[in-house]
Protein backbone atom coordinates (compact mmCIF):
# COMPACT_ATOMS: atom_id res chain seq x y z
CA UNK A 1 0.00 0.00 0.00
CA UNK A 2 1.31 3.30 -0.70
CA UNK A 3 1.29 6.27 1.50
CA UNK A 4 -1.42 8.15 -0.34
CA UNK A 5 -3.75 5.06 -0.38
CA UNK A 6 -3.06 4.46 3.48
CA UNK A 7 -4.02 8.56 4.07
CA UNK A 8 -6.77 7.82 2.35
CA UNK A 9 -8.02 4.75 3.69
CA UNK A 10 -7.54 5.92 7.40
CA UNK A 11 -8.91 9.23 6.67
CA UNK A 12 -12.27 7.28 4.81
CA UNK A 13 -12.99 4.34 7.25
CA UNK A 14 -10.97 5.14 10.38
CA UNK A 15 -9.14 2.07 9.62
CA UNK A 16 -7.05 0.75 12.49
CA UNK A 17 -5.00 -1.33 10.46
CA UNK A 18 -4.20 1.01 7.52
CA UNK A 19 -3.08 3.63 10.65
CA UNK A 20 -1.02 0.93 12.55
CA UNK A 21 0.94 0.12 9.11
CA UNK A 22 1.77 3.75 8.89
CA UNK A 23 3.13 3.99 12.56
CA UNK A 24 5.23 0.62 12.05
CA UNK A 25 6.40 2.22 8.45
CA UNK A 26 7.66 5.61 10.20
CA UNK A 27 8.43 4.55 13.78
CA UNK A 28 12.03 4.21 13.24
CA UNK A 29 12.49 7.99 11.64
CA UNK A 30 10.46 9.16 14.40
CA UNK A 31 12.31 7.44 17.41
CA UNK A 32 15.47 8.08 15.91
CA UNK A 33 14.76 11.49 15.52
CA UNK A 34 13.34 12.27 18.95
CA UNK A 35 16.55 9.96 20.43
CA UNK A 36 18.49 12.55 18.99
CA UNK A 37 17.37 15.51 21.11
CA UNK A 38 15.75 13.11 24.36
CA UNK A 39 18.40 11.44 26.71
CA UNK A 40 16.77 7.75 26.30
CA UNK A 41 14.74 5.74 24.31
CA UNK A 42 12.23 5.57 26.80
CA UNK A 43 11.36 9.70 26.44
CA UNK A 44 11.67 9.08 22.55
CA UNK A 45 9.16 6.52 22.29
CA UNK A 46 6.79 8.98 24.56
CA UNK A 47 7.57 12.09 21.88
CA UNK A 48 7.00 9.52 19.14
CA UNK A 49 3.56 8.75 20.43
CA UNK A 50 2.42 12.42 20.87
CA UNK A 51 3.58 12.75 17.13
CA UNK A 52 1.84 9.92 15.84
CA UNK A 53 -1.72 11.15 17.47
CA UNK A 54 -0.47 14.81 15.95
CA UNK A 55 -0.28 12.68 12.29
CA UNK A 56 -3.88 11.00 13.13
CA UNK A 57 -5.06 14.33 14.01
CA UNK A 58 -3.44 16.52 11.41
CA UNK A 59 -3.80 14.32 8.46
CA UNK A 60 -7.06 15.85 7.07
CA UNK A 61 -4.62 18.83 6.72
CA UNK A 62 -2.31 17.40 4.93
CA UNK A 63 -0.80 18.87 1.28
CA UNK A 64 0.31 15.77 -0.33
CA UNK A 65 2.60 18.27 -2.07
CA UNK A 66 5.15 17.47 0.39
CA UNK A 67 6.62 14.10 1.24
CA UNK A 68 4.72 12.29 4.29
CA UNK A 69 7.68 11.67 5.48
CA UNK A 70 8.98 15.18 5.37
CA UNK A 71 5.93 16.53 7.06
CA UNK A 72 6.38 14.08 9.34
CA UNK A 73 9.89 14.94 10.45
CA UNK A 74 8.81 18.46 10.95
CA UNK A 75 6.05 17.27 13.65
CA UNK A 76 8.78 14.78 15.36
CA UNK A 77 11.50 18.25 15.57
CA UNK A 78 8.62 20.59 16.66
CA UNK A 79 7.21 17.72 19.67
CA UNK A 80 10.75 16.95 20.07
CA UNK A 81 11.83 20.66 21.06
CA UNK A 82 8.61 21.10 23.23
CA UNK A 83 9.49 17.89 25.35
CA UNK A 84 13.25 19.81 25.35
CA UNK A 85 11.79 23.18 27.05
CA UNK A 86 9.09 21.88 29.06
CA UNK A 87 11.88 19.38 30.49
CA UNK A 88 14.09 22.77 30.82
CA UNK A 89 11.05 24.74 32.68
CA UNK A 90 10.27 21.66 35.09
CA UNK A 91 14.34 21.61 36.04
CA UNK A 92 14.57 24.96 36.48
CA UNK A 93 10.79 24.98 38.72
CA UNK A 94 12.70 22.07 40.47
CA UNK A 95 16.09 24.07 41.48
CA UNK A 96 13.83 26.91 42.44
CA UNK A 97 11.89 24.99 44.70
CA UNK A 98 14.74 23.02 46.20
CA UNK A 99 16.66 26.30 47.01
CA UNK A 100 13.78 27.00 49.36
CA UNK A 101 12.90 23.85 50.66
CA UNK A 102 16.70 23.52 51.14
CA UNK A 103 16.84 26.25 53.38
CA UNK A 104 14.16 25.05 55.38
CA UNK A 105 14.78 21.87 55.64
CA UNK A 106 17.02 21.08 58.95
CA UNK A 107 16.69 17.36 58.18
CA UNK A 108 19.73 15.54 57.89
CA UNK A 109 21.50 15.78 54.27
CA UNK A 110 20.10 12.09 52.72
CA UNK A 111 23.22 9.45 52.33
CA UNK A 112 24.00 8.89 48.84
CA UNK A 113 25.09 5.85 47.95
CA UNK A 114 28.06 5.54 45.16
CA UNK A 115 26.87 3.54 42.72
CA UNK A 116 30.07 4.02 40.38
CA UNK A 117 32.38 2.80 43.11
CA UNK A 118 32.68 -1.05 41.64
CA UNK A 119 32.80 0.32 38.50
CA UNK A 120 36.38 0.68 36.66
CA UNK A 121 37.26 4.01 36.43
CA UNK A 122 37.48 3.42 32.21
CA UNK A 123 33.39 2.89 33.03
CA UNK A 124 32.80 6.14 34.71
CA UNK A 125 34.93 8.31 32.68
CA UNK A 126 33.34 6.78 29.45
CA UNK A 127 29.99 7.21 30.15
CA UNK A 128 31.23 10.68 31.40
CA UNK A 129 32.29 11.61 28.34
CA UNK A 130 29.63 10.10 26.35
CA UNK A 131 27.66 12.47 28.79
CA UNK A 132 29.42 15.55 27.59
CA UNK A 133 29.35 15.16 24.30
CA UNK A 134 25.33 15.25 24.09
CA UNK A 135 25.37 17.90 26.07
CA UNK A 136 27.49 19.61 23.83
CA UNK A 137 24.74 18.48 21.18
CA UNK A 138 21.67 19.90 22.99
CA UNK A 139 23.77 23.04 23.73
CA UNK A 140 23.71 24.19 20.03
CA UNK A 141 20.94 26.65 18.99
CA UNK A 142 17.71 25.47 18.26
CA UNK A 143 18.01 25.45 14.30
CA UNK A 144 21.87 24.38 14.47
CA UNK A 145 20.65 21.68 16.25
CA UNK A 146 17.20 20.14 14.30
CA UNK A 147 20.14 20.19 11.41
CA UNK A 148 22.83 18.19 12.96
CA UNK A 149 20.38 15.74 14.44
CA UNK A 150 18.80 15.71 11.15
CA UNK A 151 22.24 15.42 8.95
CA UNK A 152 23.92 12.83 11.73
CA UNK A 153 20.54 10.80 13.27
CA UNK A 154 18.93 10.19 10.31
CA UNK A 155 21.81 10.83 7.51
CA UNK A 156 19.33 13.14 5.73
CA UNK A 157 21.06 14.92 2.96
CA UNK A 158 21.40 18.91 2.27
CA UNK A 159 18.35 19.45 0.21
CA UNK A 160 16.34 17.04 2.39
CA UNK A 161 16.69 18.87 5.71
CA UNK A 162 16.46 22.15 3.60
CA UNK A 163 13.06 20.55 2.96
CA UNK A 164 12.07 19.34 6.45
CA UNK A 165 13.34 22.58 8.02
CA UNK A 166 11.53 24.87 4.96
CA UNK A 167 14.73 26.72 4.50
CA UNK A 168 17.48 26.99 1.58
CA UNK A 169 20.12 24.91 0.76
CA UNK A 170 22.91 27.39 1.49
CA UNK A 171 20.95 28.10 4.43
CA UNK A 172 21.50 24.52 5.71
CA UNK A 173 25.21 24.72 4.64
CA UNK A 174 25.65 27.46 6.80
CA UNK A 175 23.40 25.91 9.80
CA UNK A 176 25.94 22.82 9.40
CA UNK A 177 29.05 24.41 9.04
CA UNK A 178 28.50 26.30 12.61
CA UNK A 179 27.08 23.71 14.36
CA UNK A 180 30.26 21.66 13.31
CA UNK A 181 32.28 24.53 14.40
CA UNK A 182 30.45 25.21 18.16
CA UNK A 183 30.56 21.48 19.13
CA UNK A 184 34.18 21.32 18.35
CA UNK A 185 34.95 24.69 20.78
CA UNK A 186 32.71 23.30 23.06
CA UNK A 187 34.10 19.71 22.88
CA UNK A 188 37.62 21.15 23.35
CA UNK A 189 37.15 23.54 25.98
CA UNK A 190 35.70 20.82 28.01
CA UNK A 191 38.97 18.92 27.68
CA UNK A 192 40.70 21.26 28.78
CA UNK A 193 38.59 21.70 31.76
CA UNK B 1 48.24 25.62 9.47
CA UNK B 2 47.88 26.52 13.50
CA UNK B 3 46.12 24.56 16.06
CA UNK B 4 43.37 27.07 15.63
CA UNK B 5 42.48 26.65 11.92
CA UNK B 6 42.81 22.78 12.25
CA UNK B 7 40.19 22.02 15.18
CA UNK B 8 37.28 24.43 13.34
CA UNK B 9 38.03 21.98 10.32
CA UNK B 10 38.35 18.63 12.18
CA UNK B 11 34.24 17.42 12.09
CA UNK B 12 34.58 18.35 8.12
CA UNK B 13 37.70 16.77 7.73
CA UNK B 14 35.80 13.63 9.37
CA UNK B 15 32.69 14.11 6.95
CA UNK B 16 35.10 13.94 3.97
CA UNK B 17 34.11 17.55 3.20
CA UNK B 18 37.31 19.49 3.02
CA UNK B 19 38.50 19.78 -0.33
CA UNK B 20 42.29 18.34 -0.95
CA UNK B 21 44.63 20.85 0.04
CA UNK B 22 42.84 21.54 2.99
CA UNK B 23 42.29 18.17 3.97
CA UNK B 24 46.14 17.69 3.30
CA UNK B 25 46.83 20.88 5.60
CA UNK B 26 44.70 19.41 8.32
CA UNK B 27 46.37 15.77 7.62
CA UNK B 28 50.39 17.56 7.74
CA UNK B 29 49.18 19.28 11.27
CA UNK B 30 47.29 16.01 12.99
CA UNK B 31 50.81 13.93 11.84
CA UNK B 32 53.06 16.44 14.35
CA UNK B 33 50.55 17.67 16.88
CA UNK B 34 49.29 15.35 20.34
CA UNK B 35 46.57 18.17 21.14
CA UNK B 36 44.56 17.87 18.15
CA UNK B 37 45.25 13.85 17.42
CA UNK B 38 43.44 14.00 21.06
CA UNK B 39 40.87 16.28 19.62
CA UNK B 40 40.31 14.64 16.74
CA UNK B 41 39.91 11.31 18.82
CA UNK B 42 37.15 12.94 21.05
CA UNK B 43 35.00 14.07 17.71
CA UNK B 44 35.06 10.58 16.62
CA UNK B 45 33.96 9.25 19.69
CA UNK B 46 30.78 11.85 19.06
CA UNK B 47 29.96 9.97 15.93
CA UNK B 48 30.99 6.54 17.27
CA UNK B 49 28.43 7.76 20.14
CA UNK B 50 25.64 8.76 17.64
CA UNK B 51 25.81 5.73 15.74
CA UNK B 52 26.08 3.01 18.96
CA UNK B 53 22.40 5.03 19.57
CA UNK B 54 21.24 4.40 16.11
CA UNK B 55 22.05 0.93 16.23
CA UNK B 56 20.27 0.59 19.95
CA UNK B 57 16.60 1.04 17.72
CA UNK B 58 14.23 -1.39 18.74
CA UNK B 59 11.38 -1.29 17.17
CA UNK B 60 8.35 -1.33 19.53
CA UNK B 61 6.05 -3.72 18.37
CA UNK B 62 2.84 -2.22 20.81
CA UNK B 63 3.11 1.59 19.84
CA UNK B 64 0.53 1.78 16.96
CA UNK B 65 -1.45 -0.32 19.48
CA UNK B 66 -0.92 2.11 22.40
CA UNK B 67 -1.26 5.54 19.83
CA UNK B 68 -4.45 4.25 18.77
CA UNK B 69 -5.84 3.01 22.60
CA UNK B 70 -5.23 7.25 23.70
CA UNK B 71 -6.38 8.67 20.28
CA UNK B 72 -9.67 6.53 21.22
CA UNK B 73 -9.72 7.40 24.62
CA UNK B 74 -9.45 11.58 23.67
CA UNK B 75 -12.65 10.79 21.67
CA UNK B 76 -14.67 9.09 24.16
CA UNK B 77 -13.51 12.21 26.47
CA UNK B 78 -16.65 14.04 27.90
CA UNK B 79 -16.01 17.18 26.54
CA UNK B 80 -16.99 20.31 29.22
CA UNK B 81 -18.76 23.03 27.36
CA UNK B 82 -17.44 26.40 28.15
CA UNK B 83 -20.21 28.59 28.64
CA UNK B 84 -19.48 31.93 26.74
CA UNK B 85 -19.49 35.09 28.89
CA UNK B 86 -20.90 38.54 28.62
CA UNK B 87 -18.47 41.32 29.29
CA UNK B 88 -20.38 43.05 31.95
CA UNK B 89 -20.87 39.75 33.44
CA UNK B 90 -17.02 39.41 33.82
CA UNK B 91 -16.77 42.44 35.33
CA UNK B 92 -19.26 42.50 37.86
CA UNK B 93 -17.24 38.63 39.01
CA UNK B 94 -14.28 40.62 38.93
CA UNK B 95 -15.81 43.46 40.93
CA UNK B 96 -17.43 41.14 43.22
CA UNK B 97 -13.40 39.21 43.88
CA UNK B 98 -11.83 42.56 44.30
CA UNK B 99 -14.65 43.40 47.38
CA UNK B 100 -14.60 39.85 48.93
CA UNK B 101 -10.31 40.69 48.47
CA UNK B 102 -10.90 43.39 50.18
CA UNK B 103 -13.49 42.36 53.22
CA UNK B 104 -11.54 39.18 54.19
CA UNK B 105 -8.17 41.03 53.87
CA UNK B 106 -9.68 43.83 56.21
CA UNK B 107 -11.34 41.12 58.48
CA UNK B 108 -7.61 39.33 58.96
CA UNK B 109 -5.81 42.81 59.43
CA UNK B 110 -8.24 43.64 62.25
CA UNK B 111 -8.25 40.41 63.97
CA UNK B 112 -4.47 40.18 63.91
CA UNK B 113 -4.14 43.83 65.69
CA UNK B 114 -6.67 42.65 67.99
CA UNK B 115 -4.74 39.82 69.26
CA UNK B 116 -1.35 41.70 69.25
CA UNK B 117 -2.50 45.24 70.27
CA UNK B 118 -4.83 43.85 73.46
CA UNK B 119 -2.19 40.94 74.22
CA UNK B 120 -0.91 42.59 77.72
CA UNK B 121 -4.47 43.33 78.87
CA UNK B 122 -5.96 40.59 78.32
CA UNK B 123 -3.53 38.43 80.36
CA UNK B 124 -3.75 40.94 82.99
CA UNK B 125 -7.05 40.60 83.22
CA UNK B 126 -6.92 36.94 82.60
CA UNK B 127 -4.39 37.21 85.47
CA UNK B 128 -6.49 39.73 87.74
CA UNK B 129 -9.39 36.92 87.84
CA UNK B 130 -7.07 33.64 88.85
CA UNK B 131 -4.93 35.59 91.27
CA UNK B 132 -7.33 38.07 92.90
CA UNK B 133 -4.62 39.33 95.18
CA UNK B 134 -2.13 42.52 94.40
CA UNK B 135 0.64 40.29 95.64
CA UNK B 136 1.04 38.31 92.23
CA UNK B 137 1.17 39.64 88.86
CA UNK B 138 3.22 37.47 86.13
CA UNK B 139 3.53 40.64 84.28
CA UNK B 140 5.68 42.31 87.08
CA UNK B 141 7.36 39.41 87.62
CA UNK B 142 8.27 39.17 84.32
CA UNK B 143 9.04 43.18 83.88
CA UNK B 144 11.81 42.83 86.91
CA UNK B 145 13.36 40.05 85.45
CA UNK B 146 13.79 42.11 81.95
Amino acid sequence: MTDKELIEEILQHSSQKAFAMLVERYQELVVKTCKGFTNSYADAEDIAQEVFIEVFESLEGFRSEAKLSTWIYRIAVNKSLNFVRKQKRERLFRSIEGFFTAKNNDEEPMQIEDLGRNKPDSNIERSENKRMLKESINKLPENQRIAFILSKYQDLSYKEIAEVMEVSLPSVESLLFRAKTNLQKHILSEMQK
Amino acid sequence: MKCKEANINLLSYLDGELNTEQHGRVEQHLASCEQCQGALENLKQLYIDIKGEKEQYQPNPYLATKVWDKIQTSNQTVKVPVIPMRRSTIATLAAAGIAFGIAIGTLFSTSLADTNGNNHDQWTQLANEYFPSDVFSPYEILDDNN
